[in-house]
């Protein structure tokens, strides 16, 4: 764990471990997503966004959702939260977080739920606090909220003590100080750390974090991806990003997004070691990397396809070279396991295949 | 440094603003050379100086101090006539190809408004160019018609090169030229940058925080701090073997692109200090994991290092490189 100022911090720490939780799993999942879509309505029709995503998260463990924009990974996590905007129509055959079925509850039910059962961190900290409410009332307001009814109402002065516990916990220092503070006293990387504070402070059983560190300078994003997967503890991480390293890094499974469908899910090191979907493969070899070898880099010709105008069948199969007649089909997620991929013609096993 | 006299060679060079009246030293003191045919890397994080070092070079930043030569002439204070005439060797492509293009000019005019600024050529003989630009680019010619709009951000960024090749420049000065692109895109992008340099011999000056891409574009490389330069030198040294442990640190926030976090991390506290209030001594030793009393109090000159680059700081090589692990060598 690195705080920011703590006098301790620095030097050479191990990149955050793998999960291990503090604590052994408890319960159902932490999110439980089965063939979820979501419609928009268009004057051409209904468009689908997602197409039929399953997903499913346990406690303590990180799943990083990776896709290019467009791709609908930002429509999944905000599904996961029933927040897909207007006009937008979410249906799954089944969409938990928790115990709790998030397509049965109504909107003041819902709201009982986010903040308390999942706890969300945006992309941009700048915005996502209210900026003339002190960090400090915004965690309180939120823990005041989601405290049981019926029992005795806890006083402000406890709610600010839970405040400072929490900025502390994320490694804020002088907490007591810095709990006063408006956002825009704060720099981008104490705000993140804040807004994870936030999204924890009622111990969520999912935490959705999209892009959170996509604003923030790289020997801060190293910080940001520290402390979360460090604070994870019992809860599940649903991390969205564009980039595959990223979630690779902190995540203990990897789900690939493409034109609003997973194409590929596994363990985050087989998922990079040897990737069997066409589109993950090509993802690898177009981004740089610190590689002695300096590879050219391989770009994916065209471009995602719109969401009005996409092709029965395999959707990157238009930008696919292994593309086969049997394309046409929709592949399902297969096999049964761990590591899967909807692909009719994948990639070798790139760990077989090594003598 | 070979023999080759540089094409750009800016020494010293100093911007200052005042933002309410405080002095605000964004640039100060920075020294690079770009050779012809070279690519060079200017890195640093937010705050750092990089993009406005680039635009002082491109004269739209008055210089508080310092000295710019191109082409072997000093062009320091050039102004005017001689500002122009320096524009078409010397272009700017900037980060994002959604405001940097005017969305009501079709692809064709924008393409034309340099060669007619420099009155370049006929008008047919313009048409001619601008096809031609536009095939360097990878883009079809039914693009011609359409306004930026029309077109996705990769196919913005192309129109907005084949605008600064237009008139043929030696030095061509990208700043983030792929960030705000996706991954995909950005490879094409990135491509096309190393394209042109190797068949036209273009100069690169790529201004970027982002470390694996100066891996694979640059031949040197200049890493700023809080607008001074912390460490210089060739791309291999510089990222196999950091001198400086602010270039250490920054290597090893690359994401690894491999699971289970086992690589050694070098995880600095604390974030840039505001360039407003920059801390006495060495600007990095608030987060320096290695910093002692001297650096506290005696800012590091930048001094010739190991390895045959340089590097401002009072004990280089100390925290140096972490080794890139193996198997991040995946096929």
């Amino acid at each position: 764990m690195s705080t920011p100022d703590a006098p301790h911090a620095g030097g050479t720490a191990r990149a955050a471990g793998k999960p291990v939780p503090a604590s052994s799993p408890v319960g159902s999942p932490a999110l439980d997503l089965q063939d979820l879509r979501v419609d928009f309505p268009t004057p051409l029709g209904e468009v689908g966004i997602v197409d039929g995503v399953s997903l499913s998260i346990a406690r303590g463990e990180a799943l990083g959702m990776v896709g290019e924009s467009g791709s609908g990974k930002t429509m999944i996590a905000l599904a996961c939260l029933r927040m897909v905007p207007e006009p937008g129509r979410v249906a799954a055959t089944r969409l938990r977080v928790a115990d709790r079925d998030l397509l049965a509850l109504d909107e003041p039910a819902l709201c009982a739920v986010r903040g308390a059962d999942v706890g969300v961190v945006f992309q941009n900290p700048m915005t996502a606090f209210n900026p003339v409410r002190t960090i400090g009332e915004q965690l309180a307001a939120t823990w005041l909220r989601h405290r049981p009814a019926g029992g005795a109402r806890p006083s402000r002065r406890e709610a600010r003590e839970r405040a400072i516990a929490a900025l502390r916990e994320v490694g804020i220092a002088a907490p007591e100080r810095r709990v006063d503070a408006y956002p825009h006293q704060m720099s981008g990387g104490m705000l993140q750390r804040a807004l994870i504070a936030h999204a924890m402070i009622n111990q969520p059983a999912l935490i959705v974090a999209d892009e959170p560190t996509t604003a923030l300078d790289a020997t801060v994003q190293a910080q940001i991806l520290d402390l979360l997967r460090a604070r994870l503890a019992n809860a599940g991480l649903l991390l969205v990003t564009h980039d595959l390293g990223v979630a690779a890094e902190i995540c203990d499974r990897v789900a690939v997004v493409y034109a609003g469908r997973v194409v590929e899910v596994g363990p985050a090191r087989e998922l990079l070691e040897s990737p069997r979907h066409p589109y993950t493969q090509a993802l690898l070899a177009a981004a740089p990397r610190l590689d002695p070898e300096r590879r050219p880099l391989a770009p994916i010709p065209g471009a995602p396809p719109s969401p009005a105008d996409l092709v029965a069948g395999c959707r990157y199969a238009p930008r696919c070279p292994r593309a086969v007649p049997r394309c046409g089909e929709r592949p399902r997620l297969a096999p049964e396991g761990p590591h899967a991929y909807a692909c009719w013609n994948p990639a070798d096993d790139a760990r077989r295949a090594k003598p | 440094m070979t023999g080759r006299e540089p094409l750009l060679d800016a020494d010293d060079l100093r911007v200052t603003f005042r933002p309410g009246g405080r002095e605000l030293r964004a640039v100060d003191g920075v020294s690079l050379q770009v050779l012809p045919g070279e690519t060079v890397a200017l890195v640093g994080e937010s705050g750092s100086g990089k993009s406005t070092v680039a635009l002082a070079l491109m004269g739209v930043h008055p210089l508080a101090g310092g000295r710019v030569r191109f082409e072997g002439r000093d062009v320091t204070a050039a102004g005017g006539a001689e500002r122009k005439a320096l524009r078409r060797r010397m272009q700017l492509i900037l980060q994002d190809p959604y405001g940097s293009l005017d969305p009501r000019w079709s692809v064709a005019r924008i393409l034309a408004e340099p060669l007619v600024a420099h009155d370049v050529g006929t008008p047919e003989e313009r048409a001619a160019r601008v096809r031609e630009l536009l095939g360097q680019v990878g883009l079809p010619l039914d693009a011609l018609e359409r306004r930026p709009p029309q077109l996705s951000g990769g196919q913005r960024q192309r129109i907005a090169i084949a605008r600064a090749l237009a008139l043929e420049p030696r030095l061509l000065i990208a700043d983030e030229p792929v960030s705000a692109l996706d991954v995909s895109i950005q490879a094409q992008i990135v491509n096309l940058l190393l394209d042109v340099q190797r068949t036209r011999g273009t100069s690169l000056l790529v201004i970027t925080h982002d470390i694996a891409l100066v891996h694979h574009v640059a031949h040197r490389v200049v890493v700023m701090y809080l607008g001074r330069v912390v460490e210089t030198g060739a791309v291999d040294d510089v990222i196999l073997r950091p001198q400086h442990p602010y270039t250490a640190a920054l290597i090893s926030a690359v994401p690894a692109r491999r699971a289970g976090g086992a690589r050694q991390r070098i995880l600095l506290p604390g974030e840039p200090p505001s360039p407003l209030e920059p801390p006495a001594g060495c600007r990095f030793h608030p987060r320096c994991p290695i910093a002692r009393d001297r650096c506290r109090i005696e800012s590091p000159p930048l001094a010739p290092a190991a390895g045959g680059g340089a590097t401002a700081c009072h004990f280089p090589g100390e925290l140096g490189a972490l080794p890139l692990a193996r198997d991040e060598r995946l096929a």
